[in-house]
């Protein structure tokens, strides 16, 4: 694996990392929960206390953490149709501005979830069992939403990649 | 209905441009929304759908199942039932391939997933083809088809998603798909057999195995049967929701992953980043499928579709025959799962006034998904196949898929002829 050095690779270094293990961990617990609930309740009679709501809050994490990592492979659903016959030069162009529309998309998005979370805080709401802050998931959303923005960013400075079409002669 | 039709060709205008789907969907449907009620309604709407998608326990089903899938991958037991099917089909002209399309449809009885199904089978399928002196194009073309049957059989990650979107018991949706997942296997390797018939170099016979070695070979694949029976029984019987056979089926299939010696820490992780990674991507277009869905059902497109379809009460066939050619050329050119995340609010309520059953069109649904992983230009299980078996062309694995193709399509008329074949089983259910 000799690729050549990406343009701000640092990103990566200290993103994907920690975000893969927090997206594996969360991934883990939602099985485990799951199991453990059904257990508890077919034949213990006893389900797990919250396991509705933790599903739930586990959910949410494991989709935003996991959404830097999909950015910065690169591996959002798109129309590659044309990729074959894209002159370079027109593909630059549409990288880049895929890439920027994600952005604002994205950096939107982030700043709106914050908004919601900064008014549940102030409500103060909380899980119906547990009683656990929603604020803190949704400010948590609201982050990892910032960082796949970001990614996508850093994105927009580095080579396009033109899906299938490399490897065929590798 | 003008401004519904204005937002589809923005939609497919930035798509087109490379814009990624999700984006692309999120965009038109902000805007939309915007214009239709306005900018501050649009703002929060956004927000809401992605955070109350985040936060949906029913749709922790999806990350369950691909989760179960990708272990299940791991634990290779694709090994065991590909061999099965060789012990009794192997000395047949075009068994290998045939054996390909059975054990593909073992496989998707645990495995949710078309992609998954392909990328398995390639590995393990295709060494033992070449081996025989298969053609590259049969090989290849058995491969691509029979992995389109990881979605067809349940547990099933497009049902699923369909369950979600039409508001119909997923559980449901599951066990319809069984009886024509059996068809599609048939139809399969009618394909096969005509292959062969046609051109016996194509696939030539390999050796025949004893009646002892068949037994031994059968004995082995009981984790599959455990597992399927585990999930889909339970699910069949209502012991599970959907959700909990999920997570039952990722937890069977974690031990028998574990059992095997198959997991390392490392590969425990990379299976949990893969799933968590996939589910990330399923669930952008999910959102902005929905953020979509929520500007569509602003405008008229919905009830005008409905008018539309009510004026064809009298022969409802023609509508249901309409779509399918729509869903068939659609996939050629577009990603599936956009397709039908754009497409089902639409055709459904169409198909429900009609008098149809929700699970039947869930079944179609899937069927015409299939026909569009392995049509060109952008079938997706292709270009699996394609990119790990490193020396195929594109256009030999489309030659070889096309008679497959051709099987998947009578199955489609099969199923909306006789709809008994999909409604039959989750008649029992309660």
């Amino acid at each position: 694996m000799n690729e050549p050095r990406q343009p701000l690779d640092w990103f990566d270094r200290m993103v994907v990392p920690t975000l893969g293990y927090v997206a594996a961990a969360v991934m883990f617990c939602l099985m485990a929960l799951t199991c453990v609930d059904v257990i508890g309740r077919y034949f213990l009679n006893r389900p797990v206390w919250g396991g509705f709501e933790l599903t739930e809050m586990m959910l949410a994490a494991l989709i935003f953490a996991g959404l830097p990592l999909v950015t910065l492979r690169n591996d959002h659903v798109t129309v590659d149709l044309f990729d074959p016959v894209t002159p370079d030069w027109l593909f630059r162009i549409q990288h880049v501005v895929a890439c920027t529309t994600g952005f604002v998309c994205t950096a939107y998005l982030s700043w709106r979830l914050w908004l919601r979370a900064e008014h549940m805080d102030r409500a103060g709401e909380t899980t119906a069992q547990l009683k656990i802050k929603l604020a803190y998931l949704t400010y948590s959303m609201s982050l990892l939403m910032a960082f796949t923005a970001a990614a996508l960013l850093v994105l927009a400075f580095r080579r396009a990649q033109r899906h299938f079409v490399d490897e065929a002669d590798a | 209905m003008i401004e519904a039709l204005a937002g589809f060709a923005a939609f497919l205008a930035l798509a087109f441009l490379r814009v990624p789907m999700a984006f692309a969907m999120g965009i038109v449907g902000f805007v939309g929304f915007a214009y239709k009620v306005n900018l501050n309604a649009a703002a929060a709407m956004i927000g809401q759908t992605a955070y109350e998608t985040g936060l949906a326990y029913t749709l922790s089903v999806i990350p369950l199942f691909i989760l179960m899938g990708n272990f299940v991958v791991r634990a290779r037991m694709s090994e065991e039932l590909y061999n099965a099917a060789y012990t009794f089909l192997g000395h047949l002209r075009g068994g290998l391939a045939m054996s390909t399309v059975i054990a593909s449809g073992g496989f998707g009885s645990i495995c949710g997933s078309s992609i998954a199904t392909a990328a398995t089978f390639a590995k393990v399928a295709y060494p033992s083809m070449r081996k025989f002196g298969y053609k590259d194009s049969l090989a290849a073309g058995s491969i691509a088809a029979g992995g389109t049957l990881g979605i067809l059989i349940p547990p099933s990650v497009i049902m699923v998603i369909y369950g979600i979107m039409t508001e119909t018991n997923i559980g449901k949706v599951f066990i319809a798909g069984i009886l024509p997942g059996i068809a599609a296997v048939l139809l399969l390797c009618l394909a096969v057999v005509w292959i062969t018939w046609r051109d016996p170099a194509a696939g030539p016979p390999g050796e025949r195995s004893a009646p002892g070695q068949r037994l031994e070979a059968v004995k082995r694949v009981w984790p599959v049967v455990a597992l399927f029976v585990l999930v889909i029984g339970g699910i069949y019987g209502g012991v599970f929701t959907a959700t909990e056979g999920a997570g039952i089926g990722a937890g069977g299939a974690f031990v028998f992953a574990l059992a095997r010696r198959a997991l390392t820490w490392k590969v425990l992780i990379e299976v949990l980043i893969e799933s968590a990674r996939t589910t990330s991507m399923l669930f952008m277009i999910l959102i902005g499928a929905l953020i979509f869905a929520n500007f569509i059902n602003y405008t008229t497109m919905p009830a005008d579709l409905k008018d539309f379809a009510g004026q064809f009460k009298a022969t409802p066939w023609l509508v249901i025959a309409a779509i399918c050619v729509i869903y068939v050329v659609l996939g050629t050119a577009m990603e599936e799962l956009s397709m039908i995340l754009l497409t089902v609010p639409l055709f459904f309520p169409m198909v429900t006034a009609l008098g149809y059953e929700p699970v039947w069109f869930g079944i179609i649904v899937v069927i015409v998904v299939q026909i569009g992983l392995i049509s060109p230009p952008v079938g997706m299980n292709i270009f699996v196949v394609k990119n790990l078996i490193r020396h195929l062309s594109i256009s030999t694995v489309f030659r070889g898929v096309s008679p497959f193709t051709v099987a998947l399509v009578a199955l489609l008329a099969i199923i909306v002829a006789f709809p008994q074949l999909a409604t039959y089983l989750p008649g029992f259910m309660k």
